[in-house]
């Protein structure tokens, strides 16, 4: 171990594991050189190997790989999406679904017209997301985000990806071992060395003897082998908010080559929890994620038959247990957990991957030269991570605390006032009489723009009192152009774009161009 | 439906082509794929510029004939107003295709080549099954009438010069492939963004157009510029990129046709 910090080992090779090792690699260079990268992955415990929805994120971070999307997509059996569908969410039934796209609403930066759509909501006849943004349009008829003449990474309608995390972990590798200068060690870390000051010095692994390191990533997955096992680093349980702690998870084939493959992840409301419903390339991938104590497995397992159909007799289902929660802090000393190994909440809005990105950034861009200067480092890792669990908490939690549904406990118990974080309750409090707009949102860490809040509010039915502050609402006329402007966005786009197949069918013929 | 056939000097052996009406395929078009091999002809008139291929996303050389998708300005009352047509639009309504009964099970791209048949598009508005007499049509459509086959059948100047066009353009989109695929490996090609005001005060702007990068042209290696030396691509590089001021000749074009528009307009309201 050095005082400057010039080899980073990395333990596991999951998602978290590669996307962290390859970031660090690529900004400082490791194939020249300058730092090593290492990146220690067990050859018998294998990776989760769920995870298929993301954010736009995904995409700078592909670039920053220097991973080309054509190849992403055709490795990773990849395909568009375009936000989420959430179905049942509010009252249940079957004609119940609301957006959450990915566009910000028509006029966003110039104006706020959430109030105006509220007021006219009877005559306008639609949806807030349908009154305001043209992306819900684009995922109900199945239509992809670009077209073939789009470069790669470019976006007529803004988009994440459905992948394969399987495939997506080993693209991920091939690209950090023969690309970026990632050295890969097959072996399990079966025990720790310590240096006086408390840091790892080196971790022992049963095949390869010890690896020796100045920064330690730990991205073990739900083990946090090192930040939560050796380190001691206390789980934060939140499962008095969050109540799914099971999944079970399904690959549905399709029925034909040439179905239609959904832009968009589906949500669907169930008895104890929800069913998450993403469309690749070549399959579907479906899990009820549940709260166990609101259902049994075996009427889990029969509410994900009934939504899968038939089929589902012949396929084979894994089941997941979730905790949800985070470690109390992710770095100390010199070891930082990302991934599973920091924590997890459920897959509700596609958040683990995108805090690993998030998290690998800024190791990658705050990387410590020196260990006298890691303490800081970690201190405001620390901070901004804590702020950025806490708002996703807030935010998914958003998703249920407005349902009208009382058929069952899990939707019931959700609307309890004290499952509700005091950060989100005062968030609530404030929407009553303001709509949610920018400036509630004051930190530059907000993982979910104050537009994603609006979708969910207005999409769960909520309304606030506009009666106080009814003279500051002169905005009509630009509000009224904005749904206008709507309208004929979504005639141009819905006349000239591909379905989500076609268009990656011709990604796999084709490809899509750089420029 | 275009009904596509193998030409045969018995079964077509009267059959007539209005040049004219074979041209106009182009009235519409904004942008005409071109090879490498016409550059040099279609720098007299064009600008020559990269676009995409709407149904592949592929890049493609195009000469752009007009500023808005449906606008040709080179094509007026009824025909050409330019002296040299690509051959994409000449060559109507011919085409090679394969010969169904001649190809084997091996589909070698040689053997495909030497498979390839002259066709026509029977169903073609130029295709005239027999030469009109001269009291059935106006004379000055006789003149753009052209005969396939002499009475012993044999090919008359017309089809052999249309059989060239063929080969040209089978062999310059070999060659214009890789002429691309060679500038986007070097990264040469750039977006061009057109923003133009009109006569009128209107202002456009034109998507979906690239051309050479000239700084990065001006940068490449001493190895690159051997290979483009060596592949003779120096020359269409440069024939492209001078080509492009005739964007500014279209942009006269178009504000012509605007006052001659408004001038119309002004006498119908009179
Ligand atoms: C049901 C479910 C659904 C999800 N859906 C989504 C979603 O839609 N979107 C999203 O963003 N995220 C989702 N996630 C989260 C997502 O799957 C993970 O965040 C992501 O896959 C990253 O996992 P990881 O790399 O942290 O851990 P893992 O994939 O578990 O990798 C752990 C790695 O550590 C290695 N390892 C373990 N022990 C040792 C040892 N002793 N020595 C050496 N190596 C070791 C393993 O070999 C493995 O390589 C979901 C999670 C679950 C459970």
């Amino acid at each position: 171990m050095s005082n400057s910090i010039k080899t980073v080992v990395v333990v596991g090779g999951g998602a978290a594991g590669w996307i962290t090792a390859g970031r660090i690699a690529a900004q400082h260079n490791a194939k020249q050189g300058d730092i090593k990268v290492k990146l220690i992955e067990s050859p018998n415990v294998p990776i989760i190997g769920v995870g298929e929805g993301t954010w736009p994120t995904m995409r700078n971070t592909l670039i920053q790989l220097g991973i080309s999307e054509t190849d992403f997509i055709r490795e990773c059996d990849a395909s568009f999406k375009q936000g989420a569908k959430f179905a049942k969410w509010v009252t249940g039934a079957e004609d119940d679904f609301y957006y959450h796209p990915l566009i910000l609403p028509q006029g966003f930066t110039k104006g706020n017209i959430a109030p105006y759509w509220q007021m006219q909501k009877h005559q306008i006849g639609k949806s807030f997301s349908d009154a305001v943004c043209f992306q819900e349009a684009l995922c109900e008829q199945g239509l992809a985000p670009k077209s073939i003449r789009t470069p790669e990474f470019s976006a007529i309608a803004n988009y994440a990806y459905h992948l394969d995390a399987g495939k997506f972990a080993q693209l991920l590798q091939r690209q950090c071992t023969q690309v970026l200068g990632v050295e890969h060690i097959l072996g399990d870390v079966i025990n720790v060395k310590s240096a006086v000051n408390g840091d790892v010095a080196a971790v022992i692994t049963q095949q390869q003897g010890s690896i020796e390191g100045d920064l330690f990533v730990d991205c073990s997955g739900f083990k946090s082998l090192l930040l939560g096992e050796h380190l001691g680093v206390p789980f934060k349980p939140c499962n008095d908010v969050l109540f799914i702690d099971n999944a079970i998870a399904v690959q549905v084939p399709y029925a034909t080559d040439n179905a239609p493959i959904a832009s968009h992840t589906i949500s669907t409301g169930q008895n104890a929890g929800w069913i998450w419903d993403i469309g690749l390339q070549h399959r579907r991938g479906v899990g009820y994620v549940y709260s166990s104590h609101h259902s049994s497995e075996a009427a889990a397992m029969d509410a994900l038959a009934t939504y899968v159909g038939p089929q589902f007799k012949d396929l084979s289902v894994r089941h997941i247990p979730i905790q949800s929660g985070h470690r109390q802090q992710f770095w100390k000393n010199n070891v930082v957990a990302v991934g599973l190994a920091a924590g997890f909440l459920e897959p509700l809005e596609a958040s683990a991957l995108v805090l690993i990105e998030l998290s690998a950034e800024m190791i990658a861009q705050q990387l410590p030269a020196r260990r006298e200067v890691m303490d800081i480092v970690a201190k405001r890792f620390n901070s901004t991570f804590l702020y950025r669990w806490d708002r996703i908490i807030d935010f998914l939690k958003l998703h249920y605390v407005l349902t009208q549904r009382t058929d069952s406990a899990f939707w019931q118990d959700n609307t309890d006032p004290a499952s509700i974080p005091d950060s989100l309750n005062e968030l609530m409090q404030l929407w009553r009489y303001h709509p949610p707009y920018d400036h509630d949102f004051t930190s530059n860490n907000e993982v979910f723009p104050a537009a994603s809040y609006q979708y969910v509010l207005y999409g769960m039915g909520f309304e606030s009192d506009l009666a106080p502050i009814q003279h500051t609402l002169t905005q009509t006329e630009f509000a009224n152009t904005q749904f206008q402007l709507n309208q004929q966005n979504i005639a141009q786009v819905v006349a000239k774009l591909p379905s989500n197949r076609e268009l990656l069918n011709k990604i796999r013929e084709y490809g899509l161009q750089q420029l | 439906m275009a009904k596509l056939v193998a030409l045969n000097n018995k079964q077509h052996q009267h059959l007539h082509i209005d040049t004219q009406l074979a041209e106009a395929e182009g009235a519409d078009l904004h942008l005409v794929p071109v090879v490498l091999s016409e550059f040099m002809k279609l720098v007299v008139s064009y600008p020559i510029v990269f676009s995409k291929n709407g149904d592949t996303g592929e890049f493609m050389c195009s000469a752009l004939m007009g500023l808005e998708e449906g606008e040709n300005l080179f094509y007026e009352k009824g025909q050409w107003q330019s002296i040299y047509i690509p051959l994409q639009l000449a060559r109507q309504p011919f085409f090679l295709g394969h010969d169904n009964q001649a190809v084997s099970a091996d589909n070698s791209s040689s053997e495909q080549a030497q498979n390839l048949v002259m066709c026509i598009n029977e169903s073609h508005a130029s295709v005239i099954s027999q030469a009109s007499t001269n009291t059935h049509s106006a004379p000055n459509h006789n003149e753009t009438q052209e005969p396939l086959f002499n009475e012993t059948g044999e090919a008359t100047s017309y089809l052999q010069a249309q059989q060239n066009r063929l080969v040209q353009l089978l062999q310059g989109e070999q060659q214009t492939h890789d002429f691309i695929a060679t500038l986007l490996d070097m990264q040469l090609i750039t977006a061009i963004a057109l923003e133009i005001t009109l006569a009128d005060g209107s202002s456009h702007k034109v998507n979906g157009l690239y051309s050479i990068d000239e700084e990065k042209l001006a940068q490449i290696s001493d190895a690159q510029l051997i290979l483009l030396k060596q592949k003779h691509y120096l020359s269409p590089i440069y024939t492209l990129i001078a080509s492009t001021s005739h964007i500014y000749s279209l942009i006269n074009k178009k504000n012509q046709r605007i006052e001659q528009g408004a001038k119309w307009f002004q006498a119908a309201t009179l």
